[in-house]
């Protein structure tokens, strides 16, 4: 990179690099005069003669003379062409953008390699304004600013960094410069100096290890948090079942039928909890990957069918569920999104406590960014503290209520599945809550996504 | 021995495990009293005197606190900080009785100040055998400060 930057140095800044030595040297263009002989006989004549002959020579010679010049000025033209040729061919042949960039932000150099990974052609940018025309809108001020700050002597000019470059197309490409400063013998700052090389699929690829491995770390801690879970809870009814076996055995001895009756039941409902724990962890386990190919899903839809399929609950209960005919649309796992709708109703209406008037509304908070679509209910409410912990495996506010814990944890698996978000909203005790959803929409533009690998 | 007869605050939220350990600890000769709590948030309340506890004869001080550590609302860990936090509660030994064998709960439980852990074993005979160990060591041998002495 070195000797190409050294080259554009001496390119741009018209001072006479170290010229090759036959550059210079001018043709040996020395006639001899062709002396009188005196002694000639015929001296008179020939002096005649060499009168003329001097005069013609003289003239010649002065011919000559002016033609050598010429040839001397064209050569030595010549030389700095040869050098600019050799010049600019080692700036062409550099697979890298070289540009070169005076205080005023003028494009003062600009390699081939550099014209066509921009979108030009070669030539087309040099006396172009670099900021306006190569440096994406959003960025042009902060580094226009860093840039006049470096002129400025205001700040030392960063040997390397990355940014984005615009193209003529109007997509950005991501660049890896090094940098220098060309200064004046005053040691002002003349031009900038750049070589920089598209890196952008590198940096695609980068992105996307890195969110691999955070993918994998994540899932990681999950796993292990599910293991620690599953290693609680699933012990917890063998203890159960396990200890009340020796208490059976002692009811027995002493022929305390009733006692004896009690411990079987409980062994056998701790059985039980072991059977439905299992088959929540499998469903659980189901969840990390998508088992439905993905689709367009109407939530207004798929909202009815969730409370179709808690209908017996519902009017049970006596629950007023109100849903709004303009849910977006989404692109998802149909049979996962109805789980979570379902669950979120089916919670809603086990906790809604003592409310003579039970509701329930699903509607759509419109906002700048995803809308939020919402199950609100008018039950028992969520204390603040406790609005994290509802999501957590196997976590239940109340020891009592039927299930394992794993319906909202479900729930959020799900959604962040699908790249959303949930959460809960709720004054506390006796106030309702609103379970809300944040799920990427699907939009007309959406299929238009602009190419941009970074 | 002590002969008072000891009150354990018991922090559990399986009713089955509640039953077997008050049962077993009721086979055995030392005088006790058990106060079965629920949830984290009725321990603290317990403990501190509040909401349906404000009445000091339903929330004696006990001698020995035993915590499960996965409970509802408020975790064990937490409840052992906010215990051992507290001037008036600190001296109150707490004993860890849980299934987890997680080295990581063993490790933020004696962090946070618990003074024993133990593993509720699988099996009538060793849930029984250690039942009634700690009962001998907690309710019989083992010394406690008054609630004044901590300050």
């Amino acid at each position: 990179m070195e000797p190409v930057v050294r080259a554009v140095v001496g390119m741009v800044s018209g001072l006479p690099a170290d010229a090759a030595p036959w550059a210079f040297a001018g043709p040996s263009a020395r006639v001899p005069l062709v002396a009188a002989a005196w002694a000639n006989p015929f001296f008179w004549a020939s002096a005649v003669l060499a009168v003329a002959c001097g005069l013609l020579a003289v003239g010649l010679l002065a011919c000559r003379r002016r033609l050598a010049r010429d040839a001397a000025r064209r050569i030595a033209e010549a030389a700095p062409r040869a050098e600019r040729n050799r010049d600019s061919q080692f700036l062409d042949m550099a697979g890298v953008i070289l540009v070169a960039i005076d205080r005023d932000g003028t494009i003062a150099l600009l390699n081939r390699r550099g014209h066509e990974i921009l979108g030009y052609d070669n030539g087309e940018l040099v006396g172009r304004n670099w900021f306006e025309t190569c440096v994406p809108e959003e960025e042009r001020d902060s580094v226009r600013a860093v840039f006049y700050n470096v002129f400025a002597g205001r700040l030392e000019l960063a040997e390397r960094h990355e940014n984005s470059v615009l193209l003529r197309s109007g997509q950005r490409r991501w660049i890896a410069w090094h940098n220098a400063l060309l200064r004046d013998d005053d040691g002002l700052p003349v031009w900038s100096l750049s070589s920089g090389e598209d890196v952008t699929e590198r940096r695609h690829y980068e992105r996307e290890r890195e969110s691999l491995v955070r993918e994998f770390e994540s899932q990681n801690a999950e796993l292990e948090r599910f293991t620690y879970m599953v290693s609680h809870d699933l012990k917890s009814p063998l203890i159960t079942v396990k200890g009340y076996m020796g208490l059976l055995r002692q009811d027995i001895a002493g022929g305390n039928a009733e006692a004896a009756e009690d411990d079987l039941a409980r062994m056998s409902s701790a059985a039980d909890r072991m059977e439905l724990l299992l088959g929540e962890l499998l469903e659980l386990s189901r969840i990390g990957r998508l088992v439905n190919p993905p689709r367009d899903i109407a939530l207004s839809d798929l909202a009815r069918e969730a409370v179709d399929l808690v209908a017996g609950q519902i009017g049970q209960r006596g629950v007023d569920v109100a849903i709004a005919d303009d849910l977006p649309v989404v692109h998802g796992d149909r049979m996962r999104l109805l789980e979570v709708f379902q669950n979120l109703v089916d919670n809603a209406v086990k906790y809604m406590g003592d409310q003579p008037c039970p509701r329930i509304e699903i509607g759509v908070r419109r906002q700048a960014g995803p809308s939020c679509v919402y199950v609100r209910d008018n039950g028992i409410g969520i204390e603040p503290r406790y609005h994290e912990r509802v999501f957590g495996l196997f976590d239940k506010l109340d020891a009592r209520s039927e299930g394992a814990g794993v319906g909202l944890a479900l729930v959020r698996r799900i959604v962040e599945v699908h790249q959303g978000r949930i959460w809960v909203e709720s004054e506390g005790t006796g106030r309702g809550a609103t379970f809300v959803l944040s799920l990427p929409e699907v939009e007309p533009a959406a299929s238009q996504r602009k190419d941009v690998l970074s | 021995m002590n002969n008072t007869p000891l009150r354990i605050l018991h922090v559990e939220d399986n009713p089955d495990h509640a039953h077997l350990v008050h049962r077993t600890l009721a086979r055995h000769p030392v005088a006790s009293e058990i106060r079965l709590v629920e949830d984290g948030e009725a321990a603290l309340d317990y403990l501190f005197r509040r909401g349906r506890y404000d009445d000091p004869d339903e929330s004696p001080r006990p001698h020995v606190i035993l915590l499960d550590l996965r409970v509802p609302k408020i975790d064990g860990l937490e409840v052992l900080r906010v215990v051992k936090s507290n001037d008036r509660l600190l001296n109150i030994p707490i004993v860890i009785l849980t299934s987890s064998e997680a080295e990581k709960d063993v490790a933020l439980a004696y962090g946070l100040h618990a003074n024993s852990y133990l593993v509720k074993p699988v099996g009538f005979d060793k849930f029984n055998e250690m039942l009634e160990q700690l009962g001998f060591y907690w309710l019989g041998w083992n010394y406690y400060a008054s609630e004044v002495a901590a300050n």
